[in-house]
């Protein structure tokens, strides 16, 4: 049995490619999994298919928006585990938007779901994680959080990437509060990766135009993004902390 | 004259730190300047204080709540009524709260994260369709330290607020980076005023600014400097950059 086996993740945003990816690696070592998203049939669907390979899952309806739905969600948790050793936070949306035309409404829906979600989650969680002195925090940001935007052409996402560098900043101070009492926070940074949802927010021109930034060749994949989420959780990286880790195929080098 | 015939909108500027200092940098090297910030009665006095060193015609003083969309806008028509341009953007409005992560009650990341990054979202909006008009533009974000190093004091969710400004200034920049119009940021390391010493525990900002190599927190003054050049014409290639002003208290 390894180590994550009598430990307890959640994964927000928990039905998109990525969380699915880490769900699947989490179930192999026996990690009991909290799936978590505000859209039920899909999670619904990321649950069964997670339960299928064996895991022990519990899948809870949440918009991550709300703090209300994210105390509920962790007093779930804790009734059916009693606690919670990693939160991976993978919730996030895009509403792709030209900034003449970015309304107080779209901006405040991806903050909202990119920032505020984040901070609920973990607002709640590191209590638990602060009395149990372990835990793992790790939340999932894009490159565009220091890039702006993928590319010139992969654009229309001000909010986006306003959203995705806050989260950094996040993290990294958060990192310094809690390192004392043995949690870690870290990110986590893809850059472009392939997967069907992307083809909802860029146009194929953009897509080409942010391809051709990756060094190694080619776009990252979930594999790509759950390997190093499964780092970050490990007990080798427990000297990582307040990282911000670039999974993106040398597209962007600090 | 660096900044002459320009004008310029600097919020949060009738305080005692940067937002003043630029303000006065900016009159002295020739711009028209917008003294705007949420205290009315401050901002009259600062924009009474500058007229009279730099005359009447050279700074307009408007009180401005930088969360508030219709304040914003208000501002920003009168200053296109009355100019027909706007040059320059100093986005230099913040707050911050200090509480542990899961102290933060809602109301108080709202008020964080409002003031720094909502703020910035409605003066920018407020002012980018003149500036793609004129085919020229500064912005500037005062951003932070906060950006790269975290600290166990309580400052998350201004971490945050100052860490979004990198994403909101690239991703802007290309958007609008072929009118002319340049998006940076400057994020100061320990730069003493007397608002500060309300926010921090004492000594802490005496202590951070003496561990520096260069022994002593930054002045309003140097970072104006920096400001100015930013906002100048000579900066035209410097795009989407955060440009840290901290005496070496940390080097990226």
């Amino acid at each position: 049995m390894s180590e994550e086996s009598n430990k307890v993740a959640i994964i927000t945003g928990a039905s998109n490619e990525v969380s699915q990816e880490i769900a699947k690696e989490l179930a192999k070592k026996g990690t009991k999994i909290i799936l978590a998203d505000k859209d039920k049939e899909k999670l619904e669907a990321a649950a069964n298919e997670i339960k299928s390979a064996g895991a022990d899952v519990l899948a809870i309806e949440c918009d991550v928006k709300s703090a209300d739905q994210v105390k509920d969600m962790i007093a779930k948790t804790v009734e059916k585990f009693g606690k919670v050793d990693f939160l991976i936070n993978n919730d996030w949306t895009n509403k792709p938007s030209s900034f003449l035309d970015m309304t107080e409404n779209i901006w405040d829906e991806v903050i909202d779901t990119n920032l505020r979600g984040p901070f609920n989650c973990c607002r709640e969680t590191v209590p638990l994680m602060k009395k149990q002195k372990f835990g793992r925090i790790v939340n999932i940001a894009s490159v565009t959080g220091y890039t702006g935007s993928i590319s010139n052409i992969a654009t229309n996402d001000v909010h986006f990437s306003t959203s995705q560098g806050a989260l950094l900043g996040f993290t990294r101070c958060m990192s310094s509060e809690v390192g004392r009492s043995k949690i870690t926070a870290n990110v986590v940074v893809l850059g472009f990766m392939d997967y069907p949802s992307l083809h909802d927010i860029y146009e194929p021109r953009a897509i080409k135009s942010g391809k051709a930034l990756i060094t190694v060749g080619k776009m990252g994949t979930p594999e790509d993004a759950a390997a190093a989420v499964m780092f970050l959780l490990s007990d080798e990286a427990k000297f990582v902390n307040g990282e911000t880790m670039l999974v993106c195929g040398g597209g962007y080098m600090r | 004259m660096r900044l002459k015939d320009r004008v310029a909108i600097v919020t949060a500027a009738a305080g005692a730190g940067i937002g003043k200092a630029t303000a006065k940098k900016f009159a002295e090297e020739g711009a028209t300047v917008i003294v705007t910030d949420n205290h009315e009665r401050r901002t009259k006095e600062t924009a009474d204080e500058l007229k009279s060193e730099f005359g009447e015609d050279k700074i307009i003083g408007i009180k401005c709540d930088v969360t508030n969309k219709k304040d914003v806008d208000s501002m920003a028509k009168q200053v296109l009524d009355k100019f027909g341009r706007v040059d320059i953007l100093i986005n230099n409005a913040g707050r911050e709260i200090l509480d542990p992560v899961e102290k933060i009650k809602d109301k108080d990341w709202d008020i964080v994260i409002d003031c720094n990054l909502k703020g910035m979202f409605f003066c920018t909006k407020a002012v980018i369709p003149a500036m793609i008009e004129q085919k020229y533009g500064r912005i500037i974000n005062l951003a932070s330290i906060a950006v790269w190093i975290g600290s166990p004091i309580g400052e998350t969710s201004y971490s945050a607020a100052k860490a979004g400004m990198v994403g909101f200034a690239n991703s802007l920049s290309r958007e609008v980076g072929q009118y002319g119009i340049t998006i940076n940021n400057v994020a100061p390391g320990i730069i003493p005023n007397p608002f500060l010493d309300k926010i921090y525990p004492p000594g802490m900002l005496n202590a951070a600014a003496k561990s520096s190599p260069v022994k002593r927190g930054g002045k309003p003054e140097e970072v104006a400097n920096l400001i100015a050049f930013l906002a100048s014409e000579e900066a035209g290639y410097i795009v989407g950059e955060t440009i840290d002003i901290n005496g070496g208290l940390y080097m990226r």
